[in-house]
């Protein structure tokens, strides 16, 4: 009963309909432990021919090209591609900045809409997801499965934490790259409410091992433009502190500030090659992912 | 510094309000739990020091405006060193600085106040006396204080009236060739007459003159000193004699309520309260005292004395006397039962009581007769008859009434209204309640007379005998109305030659009624009315009319003052038309018209005309003049240095810095 009304809260079918129509393709190179319908690193003998490569001893002859050896006088063996499949693993931020609210939009939900959607594209294209929560250190794990019940289970593990803990990206991601391994899809769903050195520090090490990064940084609005009028005394979500000014006086110099650190994050994403998206509360998450997914299309051709 | 609008002082806390605006907001604040705490704390620390510093420009910027418009409402002055300005003073010597105030006259203080202000000051200092005439007694002059103490000792108390308007004409470079170079004027005056009164004209002309110079008015003893009069001393109408009637005087004093809680005071003693005394209160004279006026004691008003002084006392009092024009010739005939009745005073002597404390004694001649002796009598020789508890009996002796009446006589017939002897019809039968006659709506009757002298229902403002009392045949129009009121029974009667009666008066055999003020008022009115044309003296006319009637010209017509000269006065017009004019200018005094010697009408002549109004100044008046421009002192509490002049600058600076913080707050916010 917890599963189904956990899906009922963050599964929207008509966004997954649209995303899983337009699916979601690595575009680098994935190692998979099984025959699936991406491209492997590993070269095989398997229906698309991918080249030839000088005989050694040892080779089976029945691979030689004897077309070849007639052309050339050269014993050569026929290479084919491998196709396998990949794993997509879901990195959650459920750090207290994630359980930010404002006018009734908050955070967390979108996020869990977000992986939740993520999943079941994934899933229903027969690959693997692995889901992770995290704060300061890893909260929850749901280790790689290619069943659709990892949609309940990242919904109701969403529903039922409380984002209490610290944020600490550093640590986390360190932690995160070694589990992780080669050649897979990582998603981070986070506000990144971190240093950003300190995040980009840990997602190079993802990098390190051939992963496609995506960032998926889900910011409300208001947290751009701070557009509150009158005093304002503002409770620290991760700080044991507050602060208390004129709403109008501090907008300016705020947004300022914190665009830059947002601009920060996609250029830095840019030069290191992930993907980064912003989730902006206030807009439906399935439109912001549509968007990504269609943009990956186009990129992937 | 001084303000002259004191009043608003209470408005400074105002300055305040920005703060409590900025508390109340504070209190009123939008709590949120941050996600982007770091981010949002460090565009606070670096806006901390330039957002404080803002607001508190803000802060300050606001309360400085506030604070200059109340400034500006204050209306701030500061103290004038004397400097070396020009000065021109304009000392008031109408008779009313003559007034003692304590040991000093109102001029003398004036004077004081000039040697004073001239002692610190440098300038040129002129001096000016006014009564009605501007006469120059320093001008253009190094200032030594024997010269100014010698310039103020030559003026002195003349006597005409003093008034802004004669003073305003007078304020000219012809008749004061350094009027252009004067900086400031002074005008020092107790402000008695006319002065508050200002009408646009004058209002004009002293705008004109403050766009020049500075304008200030002085003012010596000021009416807010005047005793105390209270409104109990005027008890005499509240407590049921003149219910109903309030006189002016008492209306005058309810109006100034106000004022009479500040101790202030309007009292009018001008033409139309005299008018008012004689119409109203009808007393046999009327003193007018002209002011100055000092009032010591708050006696009541005897009211049908005059104006005694015994209630207001007079310093350097002006009197004059108004008196009724010719005399009354009355004849009261009385049933001789009532002559006889030895029980109860017979109403004749409370008529004639009541008749002489209304009038001059001198001037009511009263003949008390038998009823059965009108035949006897030459009616043409009274002015109006009593008939007492009789009627006519006889052909003749209605036929006699009739005549009279015709030839303008007037009959006011009394009646014990409480008598068992009425007859079956006749003059008795309209008046007795358990039986009314055939033909008179008693109910239509009961509102044009009186039931009972000392009923509740006899109230002055219910008599109208001008046209239900005083019957007068000659004139159609009163006869209708008499008519129409339900007392076609009286004519009727008439017709048939029992009784000739035009108004009537019952009364109560039994009482006292000469004491009743209802009677007397009656009485009062009744023969003010009928004598009203030619009853007193107008006032202060002096080109004033004596209608004569039957005027002869073989005869001699002479004008006589008190002491006894004659005056020729000039005929005018033709025929019934003609009057008798009175020379243009007479002295103040008794007169009488004589005909050959002998007395038509006797009056009296005012001495002067003006400064007859005891004028206080009142906070709008005071208004009045700060509207265009001119200050008022009181001698009297730091007067000399009390010449101010306008911090208006201050309020620019005021203005001009709120500004600049504000425009600095402004680049502020706009750097941050």
């Amino acid at each position: 009963m917890s599963n189904q009304s956990a899906i009922v809260k963050y599964f929207d079918a008509e966004a997954i309909s649209k995303i899983t129509a337009i699916g979601y393709k690595p575009l680098s190179l994935v190692e998979g432990n099984l025959v699936g319908n991406h491209r492997s690193p590993s070269h095989g003998f398997a229906v698309e021919f991918a080249g030839h490569r000088q005989y050694s001893p040892g080779d089976d002859i029945k691979h030689l090209d004897w077309n070849a050896y007639f052309k050339s006088d050269k014993y050569l063996i026929k290479q084919y591609a491998m196709e396998t499949n990949f794993v997509g693993n879901i990195l959650i931020d459920v750090s207290a900045t994630m359980g930010f609210e404002y006018e009734g939009r908050r955070k967390m939900d979108y996020a869990a809409f977000i992986a939740v959607t993520l999943a079941s594209c994934i899933t229903r294209q027969n690959d693997l997801v692995a889901t992770t929560f995290f704060a300061d250190k890893v909260i929850e794990t749901i280790p790689q499965t290619g069943a659709q019940e990892i949609i309940a289970k990242i919904s109701s593990t969403m529903e039922n934490t409380e984002p209490k803990h610290p944020s600490s990206f550093g640590k986390f991601l360190n932690h995160i790259g070694e589990q992780i391994g080669f050649r897979q899809s990582v998603f981070v769903i986070s506000d990144f409410f971190a240093d950003p050195e300190e995040i980009f520090a840990g997602l190079k090490r993802l990098l390190y091992n051939h992963n496609e990064v995506i960032l998926f940084q889900i910011i409300d609005p208001i947290e751009m433009d701070f557009n509150v009028k009158g005093r304002v005394e503002l409770h620290g979500l991760e700080e044991d502190e507050k602060l208390e000014f004129e709403g109008q006086n501090i907008r300016k110099s705020y947004n300022k500030i914190f665009n830059e650190y947002r601009s920060y994050m996609e250029s830095e994403s840019l030069k290191l090659g992930i993907d980064y998206v912003l989730c902006d509360t206030s807009e439906n998450f399935g439109v912001t992912m549509a968007r990504y997914m269609n943009e990956r299309v186009i990129k992937g051709i | 510094m001084q303000f002259l609008n004191p009043g608003m002082l209470w408005a400074l806390p105002c300055v305040l309000i920005p703060i409590l605006i900025i508390i109340f907001l504070k209190r009123k604040k939008v709590v949120i739990h941050w996600a982007a705490f770091p981010w949002m704390k460090q565009a606070v620390l670096k806006k901390k020091k330039k957002v404080l510093k803002e607001n508190w420009l803000k802060l300050f910027s606001k309360m400085l405006l506030i604070l200059a418009v109340i400034l500006a409402l204050l209306n701030p002055m500061f103290k004038g060193n004397g400097g070396s300005s020009n000065v021109i003073f304009i000392i008031d010597n109408s008779p009313s600085m003559g007034t003692i105030v304590g040991s000093d006259k109102r001029l003398a203080k004036a004077g004081q106040f000039v040697l004073d202000f001239t002692q610190d000051h440098n300038g040129e200092v002129m001096i000016y006396s006014y009564s009605n005439e501007l006469v120059q007694h320093l001008e253009n002059f190094t200032l030594s204080d024997t010269q100014v103490k010698g310039a103020i000792e030559e003026i002195d108390i003349l006597p005409h009236a003093g008034g802004i308007q004669g003073l305003l004409q007078l304020l000219n470079p012809t008749r004061m060739p350094l009027l252009n170079k004067a900086d400031q004027i002074i005008i020092i005056s107790d402000f008695q007459q006319d002065w508050y009164a200002i009408d646009d004209g004058i209002k004009k002309q002293l705008t004109a003159l403050t766009s020049k110079h500075g304008v200030s008015f002085v003012q010596v003893d000021p009416r807010v000193d005047v005793p105390n009069i209270s409104l109990n001393s005027f008890s005499i109408y509240e407590d049921g004699i003149f219910s109903g009637q309030k006189s002016w005087l008492y209306t005058e004093m309810e109006n100034h309520s106000d004022m009479a809680n500040q101790n202030r005071y309007r009292i009018f003693l001008g033409d139309e309260v005299i008018e008012d005394l004689l119409v109203n209160l009808n007393p046999r004279e009327v003193k007018v005292i002209k002011t100055p006026i000092q009032i010591e004691s708050t006696e009541w008003i005897n009211l049908f004395g005059s104006i005694t002084s015994d209630a207001l006392t007079f310093d350097n009092r002006r009197e004059s006397t108004y008196y009724l024009k010719g005399g009354f010739d009355i004849l009261i005939l009385q049933d001789s039962i009532l002559t006889s009745d030895t029980k109860v005073e017979p109403p004749s002597l409370y008529i004639q009581a009541v008749l002489k404390s209304i009038m001059n004694r001198e001037q009511v001649n009263v003949k008390v007769a038998d009823t059965y002796d009108i035949e006897s009598e030459n009616l043409s020789n009274y002015d109006f008859v009593f008939m007492i508890g009789a009627g006519v009996e006889t052909d003749t002796q209605k036929s006699i009434l009739l005549d009279y009446l015709n030839g303008g006589g007037h009959v006011i017939s009394m009646l014990d209204a409480s008598s068992e002897r009425a007859p079956i019809e006749g003059l008795y039968a309209p008046f007795k309640a358990e039986s009314q006659p055939q033909n008179i709506d008693r109910q239509r009757v009961q509102g044009t007379w009186l039931s009972f002298m000392d009923g509740d229902d006899m109230k002055p403002e219910n008599i109208s005998f001008k046209n239900s009392f005083v019957f007068e045949p000659s004139k159609q129009f009163q006869a209708m109305l008499f008519a129409d009121r339900g007392c076609i029974g009286y004519t009727e009667v008439v017709d048939k030659g029992m009784h000739a009666v035009c108004g009537f008066v019952p009364y109560r055999k039994s009482s006292n009624f000469a004491f009743n003020p209802n009677f007397v008022q009656f009485l009062n009115r009744l023969v003010w009315s009928i004598y009203k044309p030619a009853s007193h003296t107008e006032v202060n006319l002096v080109n004033d009319f004596v209608h004569v009637s039957n005027y002869n010209p073989q005869n001699n017509y002479t004008l006589v003052d008190e002491s006894g000269d004659p005056l020729q006065l000039l005929s005018e017009g033709l025929g019934e038309d003609v009057v008798l004019k009175l020379p243009n200018y007479l002295r103040a005094g008794i007169y009488s018209v004589q005909e050959n010697q002998d007395e038509l009408a006797r009056f009296a002549v005012d001495r002067e005309s003006g400064d007859s109004n005891l004028l206080v100044i009142s906070d709008s008046d005071i208004e009045g003049y700060k509207s265009i421009g001119i200050q008022t002192f009181e001698v009297g509490e730091d007067t000399v240095s009390n010449i101010r002049q306008s911090l208006t600058w201050l309020l620019f600076i005021l203005l001009g810095l709120a500004i600049l913080l504000e425009l600095y707050a402004h680049f502020l916010r706009k750097e941050a």
